[in-house]
């Protein structure tokens, strides 16, 4: 059985965990590397002089990971160190690395270990397939066999990221499919056939012209997707936008971030997106209120402000000529937010919207929708009044601050806090845009169904609300007609 | 694992001590638990659980081996957990290895036992195929693919399960043996033994955060932990093992009353 790396050179390789099949390849190994890859039956791939293989039995893809300097899988061969995640603007994702990753295992291949057995049930833990490319970065060019490759095994990797991992009981099953597919048939006709996998053509037509954009590639003549996602088309340019992509940001979005860095002047923040957003110190109103020049003495009192750490509600400003993110916070509405939780949820969930910031009187709490996909649930927090507060009602201000950190949110603020919180969590697993409207219904038939918060997050709860949406959506459809 | 800000942090605190967690679970409630056997079919026995975001993977390889010399009627069982790094980025390179030996140590002593071998879960006794001469060494695999709190708990499960559905092939042993020759074995490809899991504990971690301890702590809840306990009791109420993590010293009627909630919420 050949191993893989066995010669030390870095070659036009790609690593890939499969399951093989020791009898077939025997027979279709012939001599000299075989142009294109030799697919048998979807299940093994012959490269070169490599063979990418698995294990005995099963037949589906595990993962693979992308090295920026490749280490030869060799006996005795250095463990593997990897410093890049494929995480990139498009959604590929990580994967997983099995137990004995970069170690040599007598007849297996490549990285081998416990998670070879490729079963179904295993099979969730592949969102997004990713190569490990054993070549030299620079070079990096996917060659366009490896679409058509992709292609073979993407079908089955796209069923499992609609997976929900969820237990469901037979009947549950069948309700919550019955829902989906009436979601699916209420949607328009144009965009049922919008969805893509790697590999599958785009219907374009070509005599228009036309811009290949992001998630595109030129195979054979035609146009083919290179990510799992839905086709987007503006005016002239036809763009794949992957479904597990980071946030893209534009201008004037109001984003929920996390502090990582109190920086000379800036405070620099995570948002979810390929590089972390600056907030400048003059983009930020003064506790004072005053509008002035930024001193030497603010920015010693940065830390003062924000701190490492602390949550922040800011809007786009701008993108600098790098391409990295300017925010700012010159409103009252903006800023630091305390008591309560941050939820992440896919950033395609958050449409945009008139408003983003929701007060629901009823419950006494704040909702924020970041277009990042950072949902913050909160006590309600009046927002001052902008203008100069003078030395008493800071000294005030500092003593409420203490009493704040003995007393507690009150206990039934926090239910309904965790109540939306599960709301959040259960429209995000269904994959249902984030809406104010939409949440506070999920809350109301909650409450009114009388379910405990805690079995919000059960099997029968996701079915419920699934059907409800589906049943609002076809009444809405009606009523439009 | 990301920071978590004063605000939430106190949030957090604030949620324990009025009964009602991020994810509006009681104290004493656990994640609900999901178990699949029988995942990794070229192993002997596998098992999955999902216990929230954590991931764990759990499985049992057996092995023709010698026995030691000082226990010749005993086979051997090692565990080693790995924590992978898609876990947490953390764990990239040689991050995770002081938790995994950390994990690996904790385990072994609970469903091992102590030096000499009492209280073990499993018993080694049953592993010997000839005595003095050959038997079944056992080692079971732990992988960590996803960390959201509450590891030793998720392996402690993993491993029940994955010893549950272990089949150790039966094995003919020839006859004709004369002193110090190896005998001849063969190994059996049909037939397959059970393992008699009753006996193996489960792991109830209780995390303490201010006054209060919760049990199966989300990865944010352990950021606040003061110190957590992980008591090993077995089907018949019987402690066989006792972790405690953390800086904080604890004094002992809180131990013992943890041990007590331990197993009551077995």
């Amino acid at each position: 059985m050949k191993r893989l790396g066995s010669n030390n050179r870095y070659e036009d390789s790609y690593q890939i965990l499969l399951a093989n099949r020791e009898d077939e390849l025997e027979t279709k190994i012939g001599t000299g590397p075989p142009k294109m890859p030799l697919i048998l039956d979807g299940i093994a791939v012959v490269v070169g002089k490599h063979v990418l293989l698995g294990n005995k039995t099963n037949t589906d893809l595990i993962g693979g990971r992308y090295f920026n300097k490749c280490y030869p899988v060799i006996v005795g061969g250095k463990l593997n160190s990897s410093f890049d995640t494929p995480q990139d603007n498009d959604g590929h994702g990580t994967h997983i690395l099995s137990t004995d990753g970069g170690n040599s295992i007598a007849n297996t291949s490549g990285f081998g270990g416990l998670l070879w057995s490729g079963q179904v049930k295993i099979q969730d833990l592949l969102m997004v397939l990713s190569l490990t490319l054993l070549h030299d970065r620079s070079q990096l060019e996917p060659a366009p066999w490896l679409w058509s490759f992709l292609a073979k095994l993407s079908s089955t990797t796209i069923k499992k990221m609609r997976g929900l991992q969820l237990p469901l009981s037979q009947t549950q099953r069948i309700r919550l499919q019955r829902a989906f597919e009436k979601l699916q048939s209420l949607s328009s006709k144009a965009n049922s056939d919008a969805s893509v996998t790697v590999a599958d053509t785009i219907p374009v037509n070509y005599e228009d012209a036309f811009l290949k954009g992001h998630g595109t590639t030129d195979l054979n003549g035609e146009l083919v997707a290179t990510v799992c996602g839905v086709v987007e088309r503006i005016n002239k340019l036809v763009y794949v936008r992957g479904l597990r992509a980071r946030y893209k940001p534009e201008v004037g979005d109001i984003v929920v971030g996390r502090v990582v860095e109190v920086a000379q002047k800036r405070w620099r923040l995570e948002i979810n997106f390929s590089q972390d957003a600056v907030l400048m110190l003059s983009s930020m109103n003064m506790p004072d209120g005053i509008q002035r020049r930024r001193t030497a003495l603010d920015e010693l009192n940065m830390r003062g402000i924000f701190e490492e750490n602390d949550v922040v509600c800011a809007e786009v400003r701008n993108f600098q000529h790098d391409g990295s993110l300017q925010l700012q916070a010159r409103s009252q509405k903006y800023g630091k937010l305390e008591k309560g939780q941050l939820l992440i949820v896919d950033p395609y969930l958050v449409k945009k919207s008139k408003s983003h910031f929701h007060h629901l009187e009823h419950f006494g709490i704040d909702l924020i929708l970041g277009r990042n996909g950072f949902i913050w649930v909160g006590e309600h927090v009046e927002t001052r009044d902008s203008m100069a507060v003078d030395q008493a009602n800071s000294s005030e201000q500092s003593m409420v601050l203490e009493e704040k950190n003995q007393t507690h949110t009150p206990l039934e603020m926090r239910q309904n806090i965790c109540r939306t919180a599960n709301a959040v969590r259960v429209l995000s697993t269904l994959g249902f845009s984030m809406d104010a409207d939409l949440i506070m219904e999920t809350v109301e038939l909650s409450s009114s169904l009388k379910i405990d918060i805690h079995d919000m997050l059960g099997s029968e709860f996701h079915v419920l609300v699934a059907e409800r949406e589906a049943e609002r959506r076809s009444l809405m459809g009606k009523r439009r007609r | 694992m990301v920071g978590l800000s004063v605000g939430e942090k106190h949030f957090i605190q604030g949620g324990i001590s009025q009964d009602l967690r991020l994810d509006c679970r009681k104290r004493l409630t656990y994640r609900p638990i999901y178990v699949e056997t029988g995942i990794i079919p070229q192993a002997h026995g596998s098992a999955r659980v999902r216990l929230g975001a954590t991931d764990v993977i759990a499985s049992v390889k057996a092995e023709l081996g010698k026995p030691n010399a000082l226990q010749p009627d005993k086979g051997k069982i090692a565990i080693f957990v790995d924590c992978s790094p898609t876990a947490a980025p953390m764990f990239e390179g040689r991050g995770g290895e002081e938790l995994s030996t950390e994990l690996s140590v904790a385990l072994e002593r609970c469903i091992l036992g102590g030096k000499s071998g009492a209280g073990a879960g499993i018993d080694p006794t049953s592993l010997v195929v000839v005595e003095g001469k050959v038997c079944w060494d056992l080692y079971v695999d732990g992988l960590v693919i996803s960390s959201d709190g509450n590891l030793l708990d998720a392996l402690a499960a993993a491993i029940k399960a994955a010893l549950s559905n272990t089949g150790i092939p039966k094995v003919d042993v020839a006859a004709e043996m004369t002193g110090d020759e190896q005998p001849e074995v063969n190994i059996s490809d049909e037939e397959f033994l059970q393992f008699d899991t009753s006996g193996i504990p489960v792991i109830v971690t209780l995390t303490k955060v201010g006054k209060q301890y919760i049990v199966d702590a989300t990865s944010e809840e352990e950021s606040q932990m003061t110190s957590a306990v992980s008591v090993s009791v077995n089907r018949k109420g019987h402690v066989c093992g006792l972790t405690k993590r953390g800086g904080a010293g604890l004094d002992l009627s809180i131990i013992l009353d943890m041990i007590s909630v331990a197993k009551h919420v077995k």
